[in-house]
């Protein structure tokens, strides 16, 4: 489903310190099949967002093939790859209703027929939101407006689903119903997921897999629970993980 | 209870500019008063002014504003080297001396101008003069339109980074990315600016006077300044009336939009750009081109063609005169400015602090007033009064510096008021506490804390005033007998109406611009550091 094959990223950072340009490079190899949820971890810096902003198509690698349903998209635009993501914030349109915010997902010129607004109305009841199609994004609390994001990326019918830290600033409790609500969503749409996160607490055990990457690279790829065996000390004392 | 001591240096600076004002008005009223019939002035002629005056800002508006949205909508889809460049050299083109925007209008769109050159080395003969209503607007577009869209950039570049990527995933085109994104954001700004613009193009008057030709087009600042030459007095107050209503009118239109004009421009350094076509990256790189040509031409025509012309001889005595009046001109009304600012502001503060909200008010109020009152009435009000002393250099200078420090005022107080108030109330309990207050509260807080905006202000105030070509227009004409003050502007103005060369004078005035302008810029990226 989501195939990395020696893909490298290179791309210079301003220094201020030394006002010069340091050339960093990422380099990713990885193979996530149909179905899995992912959950990827570590240091902040570390190339977490860049590894999604890559699949995504945001970001062009340098060199390498990034296959997506068996095609290698790496030069293929954003809009045209089988990718939806979400973001922490500003995944919303302010100015936009609720149900018009969903529509973009159908169609960005916002002229839909009934049947599509009949669409909108039944993926906001999957998110548990279809009464508040006519609100505005403002009147919303913050775990409403994730709902309303993540019924606009089920909405384009896309089957790999990218999330950047969309629940890091609810609240434990709300981040836990999210996370489930998210599981369940794959399940019943059969969804490739990956979630970058920087919790390490029992939602890792959510997961069929947890990446760690750490300097531009993949340091661990496997079960969350494998981190606490012995021979991955190492990676558990980078994430100061307690066992 | 506010303390007098706090009251007094602000209701100081307020009753001089009350007084300044209150003359320079009462004389036109009393002359009017005096002279009886005003209603034959009522006639077609001044409808017709109206009319042209309303008709050349409605359409520089527009047309500047519709530039404005187009040019900062391409800034946005490309990035190069000298962007930043660009864009500082747009937010400063605004303040450039009105008469400098006419040197270097003419010197690309004029008769002998490089587009004429340049057709005519491509075996084509354009034959369009500039003078008439497409010079006006050409020139106040030049003035108006970098502005609007380096304002309009920065709003643009507001747009989250997340909801470009979002934007790009949803597959938006540029057109729908625009009505969706990027439009709401802008009409938040539209109004206000578009305001501003048709307010300095209703009131503008050297760029009109010059590149009028003749009486077609004339605005109700330059048939002021016209009645007045023709000594016919009456007129020139109907029409300062007229002036004085449309621009009361203006201002209070303008401050019931102008409530929510709180922008907050980030420079989140954006890292995502919505993909372009390449035929849309031809016509984006072809509309930066002629955009960038537009606003550097004629900037760089002036110092090419002064750099050209220029010959030991220019350097006359009558140019050296006016480079010394100018610069004691400017100084003066720098000074006068940033003293009634700093009073004004001074008293303001701890008003604010004190939550005197109401009295803070009227202070700010009778500080802008003069947005409301043109120079050119100004200047009739004490033309009436000091006929006699026309002559004098002296007494013109002096003039001169009021009435510039008093038309600066408004700016420099839109730099300061703020800075002023934070500064105060910040350090509010700690200088009780060190008893530190009065002058010395000055010397140690207000002065060390703001220097750099200080410095910018004093820059500024000099840059308005030097650039000014208003009351000098009024009282320069009576130069006969040879010792009377001339000014850049006005010495410039004299050579552009006898059709002589005014390239080394434009020079000139264009270098001594851009210096006030690099100081400008160097202390408003030292401040910004600072802060």
């Amino acid at each position: 489903m989501i195939t990395l094959n020696k893909v490298i990223y290179r791309y210079s950072m301003a220094d201020s310190e030394k006002s010069a340009n340091l050339e960093e490079v990422m380099h990713f190899n990885l193979e996530i099949a149909k179905g899995e949820r992912v959950v990827v971890v570590g240091p902040s810096g570390a190339g977490k967002s860049t590894l999604l902003n890559l699949i995504a198509g945001f970001i062009q690698p340098t060199s390498g093939e990034i296959i997506l349903n068996h095609q290698n998209m790496a030069n293929i635009p954003p809009g045209k790859r089988p990718v939806s993501m979400l973001f922490q914030e500003n995944n919303l349109f302010e100015h936009l209703t609720v149900a018009q915010n969903v529509a973009l997902g159908i169609k960005p010129s916002l002229k839909l027929s009934r049947e599509e607004k009949q669409e909108v109305i039944d993926i906001l009841s999957k998110v548990g939101l279809e009464k508040e199609v006519k609100r505005y994004p403002h009147q919303l609390s913050g775990g409403q407006k994730q709902r309303i994001a993540l019924a606009r990326s089920l909405i384009q019918h896309r089957p790999i689903l990218l999330l950047d830290e969309p629940f890091s600033a609810l609240d434990q409790a709300l981040r836990f119903e999210m996370l489930d609500l998210v599981n369940h969503i794959c399940e019943a749409f059969s969804l490739t997921l990956m979630m970058v996160s920087h919790y390490l607490d029992a939602s890792l055990q959510q997961f069929n897999r947890c990446i760690v990457i750490n300097d531009g690279t993949v340091i661990f790829n496997d079960e969350p629970a494998a981190l606490y065996q012995p021979a991955n000390q190492t990676v558990a004392e980078l994430l100061r993980l307690k066992g | 209870m506010v303390p007098i001591k706090t009251l007094l240096p602000g209701m100081f600076a307020a009753t001089t500019i009350l007084l300044i004002i209150g003359v320079a008005l009462s004389s036109l009223l009393i002359f009017a008063w005096h002279t009886g019939n005003i209603a034959i002035y009522f006639d077609a002629y001044l409808w017709h002014t109206l009319q042209i005056t309303c008709l050349q800002a409605a359409l520089s508006t527009l047309l500047s504003i519709l530039a404005a949205i187009v040019m900062a909508k391409v800034l946005t889809l490309v990035d190069f080297r000298a962007k930043s460049l660009l864009l500082k050299i747009m937010s400063l083109t605004f303040f450039l001396p009105s008469l400098i925007v006419v040197t270097g209008i003419i010197a690309i769109y004029g008769q002998h101008g490089w587009l004429a050159k340049i057709c005519h080395w491509f075996g084509l003969d354009l034959h369009i003069s500039i003078y008439g209503l497409q010079g006006i607007l050409l020139a106040h577009i030049f003035l108006n339109f970098p502005y609007a869209c380096q304002l309009f950039y920065h709003t643009l570049m507001a747009v989250p980074s997340e909801q470009k990527k979002l934007a790009s995933q949803l597959n938006f085109s540029h057109y729908i990315f625009f009505k969706i994104v990027e439009w709401p954001r802008l009409k938040r700004q539209l109004l206000p600016t578009a305001l501003l613009i048709f307010m300095l193009c209703f009131s503008s008057f050297a760029i009109v006077l010059a590149l009028g030709g003749g009486p077609k087009y004339t605005t109700i600042e330059v048939a002021i300044y016209q009645a007045i030459r023709d000594f016919e007095l009456l007129q020139a107050i109907v029409l300062a009336g007229l002036q004085l209503i449309c621009l009361f009118l203006l201002l209070v239109f303008s401050n019931k939009f102008n409530k929510n004009s709180g922008l907050n421009i980030s420079s989140v350094p954006d890292d995502y750009k919505l993909p372009l076509s390449i035929l849309g990256y031809v016509v984006t790189i072809f509309i930066l081109t002629i955009g960038v040509l537009f606003i550097l031409a004629p900037i760089v025509a002036i110092i090419v063609d002064g750099i050209y012309a220029f010959r030991w001889s220019l350097l006359t005595v009558p140019l050296g005169l006016a480079i010394l009046y100018s610069l004691i001109i400017a100084l003066g009304s720098a000074i006068v400015t940033l003293l009634l600012s700093l009073l004004l502001l001074w008293t303001n503060s701890r008003l604010l602090l004190k939550n005197c909200l109401r009295s803070s008010r009227n202070l700010m109020i009778v500080g802008n007033l003069v947005l409301m009152i043109p120079s050119m009435v100004l200047a009739s009000g004490f033309f009436l009064i000091f006929f006699p002393y026309a002559e004098d250099p002296l007494f013109v200078s002096l003039l001169m510096i009021i009435c510039n420090g008093l038309t600066a005022l408004p700016f420099i107080l839109r730099v300061l008021e703020i800075p002023m108030y934070d500064i105060t109330r910040q350090y509010s309990h700690l200088a009780q506490l060190l008893k530190i207050s009065g002058w010395r509260h000055f010397s140690i807080i207000e002065y060390r804390a703001l220097k750099p905006l200080l410095v910018i202000s004093f820059s500024f105030a000099f840059l308005l005033s030097l650039g000014d070509f208003g009351v000098i227009a009024l009282f320069g004409e009576q130069s006969i007998n040879g010792y009377s003050v001339t000014t850049l502007p006005y010495y410039l103005y004299e050579q552009i109406a006898h059709y002589q060369s005014g390239a080394v004078t434009a020079l000139t005035l264009l270098l001594l611009s851009i210096a006030l302008m690099i100081i400008i810029d160097r202390n408003r990226t030292h401040y910004d550091h600072t802060k």
